[in-house]
C-alpha cells in the first residue's frame, strides 16, 4: 500500500468513528429522527431484532421519532469501535451502554452494535445498522433478576 | 490538503484524546490541582454551569480541583466515545465526550452521567484545553437511580 | 520531526493495538473463548490480576480463561478511554485502559470497575499481549455498590 493509501485508511477509520458517534448522539433524548435517519443511505436498513426491522429513511425516522415520544431521557454511551475499511465500504462493531427512563422507571441497557457503511458523494452513510440486546433491566432489579424489561419487547 | 497536513490532523486527534484521558487519570488519582490545571491554557475556562460554577484561568481551575477530594473520595472517569474536530490553520479544535462516572461522594456510592463540550488550542506544539463545558445529565445516589433522584441535593 | 513514514507507522501501531484490545473484549464476552483469547498473547506472556491471580505462559493463561468461562456466565467488557505509547521501530508498545464491566458471576449481577496496564509486542504482522496487568478498583454485587462492598469474594 502506498503511504497515501495508508493515510487514507487511517482517515477513513476516524471518519467512520465520527459518523457513528453522531448517530449515537441523535438518539440521546430528545431523539432526533430526521438527523438520525439522515445518516442512513436511502435504502438503509435498521435491524433491531426483537424491536423490529426498519427499511428506508422514512421508516427509520418514524421509529426514532416514536422513541422520542416514549422515552423522555436516555444516554447512549458508545465506544469500543472496531472498524474495517475496504475502499468505499466499511464495517464496524461497537459497544453501547444506555440509561433510559422507560415508563417512569430508570433502566440500564447493555448492547453490542454492528453496521455496514458506504461512502456516497464523499460522506459515509449507514447502509445497515444492527444490534444485540444483552440486557435492558429496570435499575432496581439488575440483569440477573430481569434481563429484559417487558416494555422494551 | 497535502499528506503532511493530513498526518498532522490525525496526530492532533490522537494528542487531544491523550489530553482528555490524562485529565481523567489525574482526576481519578486524587484531583491534584497543579497537575490537572497544567492541561489547560492560562486563560482557560472550566464551566460547570449552575451546579459547579464557572472557573476562569489556571489558578481558579487549580483551586477548584484541589477542593474536590473533600467531597469526592473515589471516582472512575470513563471518558467515552469522543468527537474531535481539528482546525489546523487556526491551531484550535473542539471535542465532545461522554463521561460515565461511578463515584463516592460524602461516603455514598454515586453515579454520574455527564457530557463535555471542549475547546482546545495548540500552544507551542502542545494541545491544551482552553474551555471545558460540563453538562450534567444526572448525579444520583447509587441506591436511588436517575429517575427518582436525577441530581444530588447540595 | 520524524519523517512521514515513521509518523504514519506510529498512527497505524496505535490503531492496531486498539483492535487487539477490542478483540480481547469481544472474545471475553463470547464466554471467554479460551483458545481464541490465549492466541492473543505471546508464548511467554503474563496476565496479572493481583488478587485475581498471576498466570504466565500459554498453558496457565488458557487455564485462567477456562476458569473464567465457568464463573462468569455473562459479561460485557466496555473498553474505554485509553493511552497508547509506541516508539520506533514500532514492534512493542504500552497501553493504559479503563474498563467498565457489568457481569454475572456465580449467578450474581456484579459491576466491575478496573484499569489495565498492558505491554504489547508485534509478532509478524499482528499485535499481541506480552503483559496484561488488571487493576481492580471495585468488584461489587449489583445490589450493594462500591461503598458497601468494594470487593466481592470470588467464591
Amino acid at each position: 500500500m502506498s503511504i497515501e493509501d495508508r493515510i487514507r485508511t487511517l482517515e477513513e477509520i476516524e471518519a467512520v468513528r465520527r459518523v457513528l458517534a453522531a448517530v449515537g448522539a441523535t438518539c440521546d433524548a430528545p431523539y432526533d429522527g430526521a438527523a438520525f435517519a439522515g445518516h442512513f443511505s436511502e435504502d438503509g436498513v435498521m435491524d433491531l431484532m426483537e424491536m423490529g426491522v426498519y427499511t428506508g429513511r422514512a421508516a427509520i425516522q418514524e421509529f426514532i421519532d416514536g422513541m422520542r415520544a416514549r422515552v423522555p431521557f436516555t444516554m447512549h454511551y458508545w465506544d469500543g469501535y472496531a472498524i474495517d475499511i475496504d475502499g468505499d465500504e466499511a464495517t464496524a462493531t461497537w459497544y453501547g451502554f444506555e440509561t433510559p427512563n422507560l415508563n417512569g422507571t430508570a433502566h440500564i441497557g447493555g448492547l453490542t452494535h454492528d453496521a455496514t457503511l458506504k461512502k456516497i458523494d464523499g460522506c459515509w452513510m449507514v447502509t445497515r445498522l444492527g444490534q444485540e440486546l444483552h440486557f435492558m433491566t429496570p435499575y432496581d432489579k439488575g440483569w440477573v433478576r430481569q434481563r429484559v424489561a417487558d416494555q422494551t419487547a | 490538503m497535502d499528506l503532511e497536513e493530513r498526518v498532522q490532523r490525525l496526530e492532533a486527534i490522537e494528542a487531544i484524546r491523550r489530553l482528555k484521558i490524562a485529565y481523567a487519570r489525574v482526576a481519578d488519582d486524587g484531583y491534584d490541582g497543579d497537575r490537572i490545571s497544567a492541561f489547560f491554557t492560562e486563560d482557560a475556562v472550566w464551566d460547570g454551569g449552575e451546579s459547579f460554577g464557572v472557573h476562569r484561568g489556571r489558578a481558579a481551575i487549580k483551586a477548584l480541583f484541589d477542593g474536590i477530594p473533600e467531597q469526592i473520595s473515589f471516582a472512575l472517569h470513563y471518558m467515552v466515545g469522543q468527537t474531535i474536530d481539528v482546525d489546523l490553520a487556526a491551531g484550535s479544535a473542539t471535542g465532545h465526550w461522554y463521561l460515565w462516572a461511578p463515584m463516592t461522594i460524602n461516603n455514598a456510592a454515586t453515579l454520574g452521567a455527564i457530557t463535555y463540550d471542549d475547546e482546545y488550542r495548540n500552544v507551542e506544539g502542545t494541545w491544551l484545553a482552553s474551555r471545558m463545558r460540563v453538562n450534567i445529565h444526572f448525579i444520583t445516589p447509587y441506591e436511588d437511580g436517575w429517575v427518582k433522584t436525577p441530581m444530588l441535593p447540595g | 520531526m520524524a519523517d512521514l513514514e515513521e509518523r504514519v507507522q506510529r498512527l497505524e501501531a496505535i490503531e492496531g493495538i486498539r483492535r487487539l484490545k477490542i478483540r480481547y473484549a469481544q472474545l471475553c464476552d463470547a464466554n471467554y473463548d479460551p483458545p481464541g483469547l490465549t492466541a492473543l498473547f505471546t508464548e511467554d506472556a503474563v496476565w496479572d490480576g493481583g488478587d485475581l491471580g498471576r498466570y504466565e505462559g500459554h498453558d496457565q493463561i488458557r487455564g485462567f480463561w477456562e476458569g473464567a468461562s465457568k464463573a462468569f456466565t455473562f459479561a460485557l467488557h466496555y473498553m474505554i478511554g485509553h493511552t497508547i505509547d509506541v516508539d520506533p521501530p514500532f514492534t512493542s508498545g504500552t497501553g493504559h485502559w479503563y474498563i467498565w464491566e457489568p457481569a454475572t458471576v456465580n449467578g450474581r449481577a456484579v459491576f466491575l470497575g478496573a484499569t489495565y496496564d498492558d505491554v504489547y509486542q508485534k509478532v509478524g504482522d499482528n499485535w499481541r499481549f506480552k503483559q496484561v496487568n488488571a487493576n481492580l478498583h471495585f468488584f461489587t454485587p449489583y445490589e450493594d455498590g462500591w461503598v458497601k462492598t468494594p470487593m466481592m469474594p470470588m467464591d
